[in-house]
């Protein structure tokens, strides 16, 4: 991956500053595949392409304000990546949403790519996601953040807004909370699930 | 079941995008072309004060003058704002259809060039640049004019072959399940602000996906870089579903829909399609109205080889259009170029001679008002048909 990205990066450099450009392809090569995930999970209907096209938005949004972001976000840069597209996606989802509504006799409903299947889970998907629906939103964001796109918590801290002290502190309680829901039944249902 | 690894272990089935999706993504060739685009973004590179000022949509202006206010609803599509005239002029483009099915080829696109090379008389290419120009009539320069059409010859015959290679094209039946055209193009269009004291022309690259219901419903879906839109479809348009099967049905089919677009109010708030309706529509003239319909075909709909085939052969009967022989549209795809004149303009589409074809749709100003200072000929639009699809889901890949 990185050595077809550090190929291609000569030719990527259509006569802008080099510097912005490298700048750019390096941040490019290393998130853009953890930022379309981050997107896509959290994109209630959308595809991969559809989180594709948010990332790669986020990346040109990323050039045109790279001097805010290395005088700003001097060292988080990846962090801006995903504080930004967290913005976007809600701005996403609304208009289409709105879009949807009005419009819902032209395009039908179920004609809205649906969240992707992916490869079935060993034993307890289902119910793990039904222990995830049944938590607060907060203890749920800080429980995907963490483990499903694996960010620090203070990387989290930041792309919310919140201190790092904080997040270790919602981050504790929503393990509990899941262990608790976990043991309430919500695991117990899903065992065997194919 | 209770400490850290186990959660994690749990969560990790139910992560509906795990990290092996995703993992060497930046590496996709469509990946690498879309990392291309963003870098070759016109203005990117100039940082983020000149990117705003680019991008900003609609200013406002100081009131315009009534002979100014004429010239461009004549001159450039229309449009106006009660105390400003701001002429959006979009160029959609003309798509490399592919055939009615066309898998979205982005991945292995050159970056839009900001400046197109146009066949001379002689031979050598000659460049032309947008028509974004200062606000100051100080920077004004004389431009070598564009040789006149009729040192070309006639169009006629390119266009018949271009036909005939078109209808050869295998032609993939739509599923009726497949309800939208996905339509990808990469387009230019330039807002003019006049004022009394002031005139300003800027650029605003965009691309953009469009997922348009192929029964001619009311609505369709737009994305660009600023999100998931909605428009309305504006009466008039040309749609393949109701397309005659002979050329003679073909050429009325065009021409009804470019009377009945010409004056079709768009969106409300929004002006831009009123732009393909303008300048040909205005003139009055049935090669520009032709060419006006066939850019709107194309725009909103995904055009199958055989009815593209009977497009060419419309064209190919109007002595008007000229055969500037062949160029490569703004992604570096090879094609053949044929051109017609409007008043003050230049239309050019671009073909790829080996399909049939649409590639590329370019519109080259050939005279300005003084006051536009702008150095003509110059740019005023562009439509690059990057891919034409149905499909069954909006937002969907294929």
């Amino acid at each position: 991956m990185s050595e077809q990205g550090s190929k291609e990066t000569p030719d990527e450099d259509p006569g802008g500053p080099p510097e912005e450009a490298r700048w750019l392809t390096e941040l490019y090569d290393a998130h853009y595949g953890p930022l379309v995930g981050y997107i896509a999970r959290r994109l209630s209907r959308g595809s991969l392409q559809e989180a594709e096209d948010i990332a790669q938005d986020v990346f040109r949004m990323a050039l045109e304000n790279r001097g805010r972001i290395v005088r700003d976000w001097r060292g988080d840069e990846p962090v801006w990546l995903y504080w930004k597209a967290k913005g976007q996606i809600p701005n996403d989802l609304r208009w289409f949403l709105r879009w949807r509504e009005r419009w819902c006799r032209t395009v039908r409903r179920e004609d809205i790519e649906p969240e992707p299947d992916h490869a079935p889970g060993v034993v307890s998907r289902t119910a793990v996601r039904r222990v995830l629906a049944a938590m607060s939103p907060e203890d749920r964001q800080v429980l995907q953040l963490y483990y499903w796109d694996d960010l620090a918590t203070r990387d989290i801290g930041r792309i919310l807004g919140i201190n790092p002290n904080a997040v270790v502190q919602r981050l504790n309680r929503a393990r509990r909370r899941f262990r608790e829901g976990w043991a309430a039944g919500g695991g117990a249902s899903g065992e065997g699930e194919a | 079941m209770t400490d850290d690894d186990d959660i994690r272990a749990l969560l990790d089935t139910a992560n509906p995008v795990p990290a092996r999706a995703v993992a060497g993504l930046a590496a996709t060739p469509a990946a690498r072309a879309a990392l291309r685009r963003i870098l070759a973004t016109p203005g990117s590179a100039s940082g983020p004060r000149a990117r705003r000022r680019l991008t900003r949509r609609r200013p406002r202006g100081p009131k315009s003058r009534a002979g100014m206010a004429r010239w461009i609803r004549l001159a450039l599509p229309p449009v106006a704002a009660s105390a400003l005239v701001v002429a959006a002029i979009v160029f959609g483009g003309g798509a490399p259809d592919d055939g009615g099915r066309l898998d979205d080829p982005a991945g292995s696109m050159a970056p839009v060039a900001a400046e197109v090379f146009l066949p001379g008389l002689d031979g050598r290419p000659r460049g032309i640049t947008s028509c974004a120009g200062p606000a100051s009539g100080a920077s004004r320069r004389a431009v070598t004019p564009l040789p006149p059409l009729t040192g070309y010859p006639p169009a006629g015959a390119v266009l018949s072959d271009l036909s005939r290679t078109a209808e050869r094209q295998p032609a993939p039946e739509r599923r009726p399940k497949e309800r939208y055209s996905r339509i990808r193009t990469a387009e230019w269009s330039m807002d003019v602000t006049v004022g009394s004291a002031l005139t300003s022309t800027r650029i605003v690259p965009r691309e953009v996906r469009r997922w348009i219901p192929v029964d001619g419903s009311k609505a369709y879906v737009e994305k660009d870089s600023t999100g998931l839109k909605s428009y309305l479809i504006p009466d008039g348009i040309p749609w393949v579903a109701r397309a005659p099967g002979d050329a003679d049905g073909v050429r009325r089919w065009l021409l009804d829909g470019s009377r009945t677009a010409a004056a079709e109010p768009v969106e409300a708030g929004d002006t831009r399609d009123a732009g393909d309706a303008g300048a040909a529509a205005d003139a009055g003239d049935t090669v520009g109205r032709l060419a006006e319909a066939v850019a709107r075909v194309y725009r909103y709909n995904t055009v199958p080889p055989r009815l593209a085939g009977l497009i060419w052969q419309v064209l190919a009967a109007r002595p008007e259009l000229r055969a500037l022989g062949e160029m490569a549209d703004r992604r570096q795809r090879a094609g053949t170029a044929v051109a017609f004149d409007l008043p003050g303009e230049r239309w050019v589409f671009v073909v790829a001679r080996d399909t049939g074809r649409l590639l590329a749709l370019e519109r080259v100003l050939l005279a300005a008002p003084r006051k536009m200072y702008v150095a003509t000929p110059c740019s005023a639009g562009y439509f690059l048909l990057d891919a034409s699809t149905w499909t069954v889901r909006v937002g969907a890949a294929s």
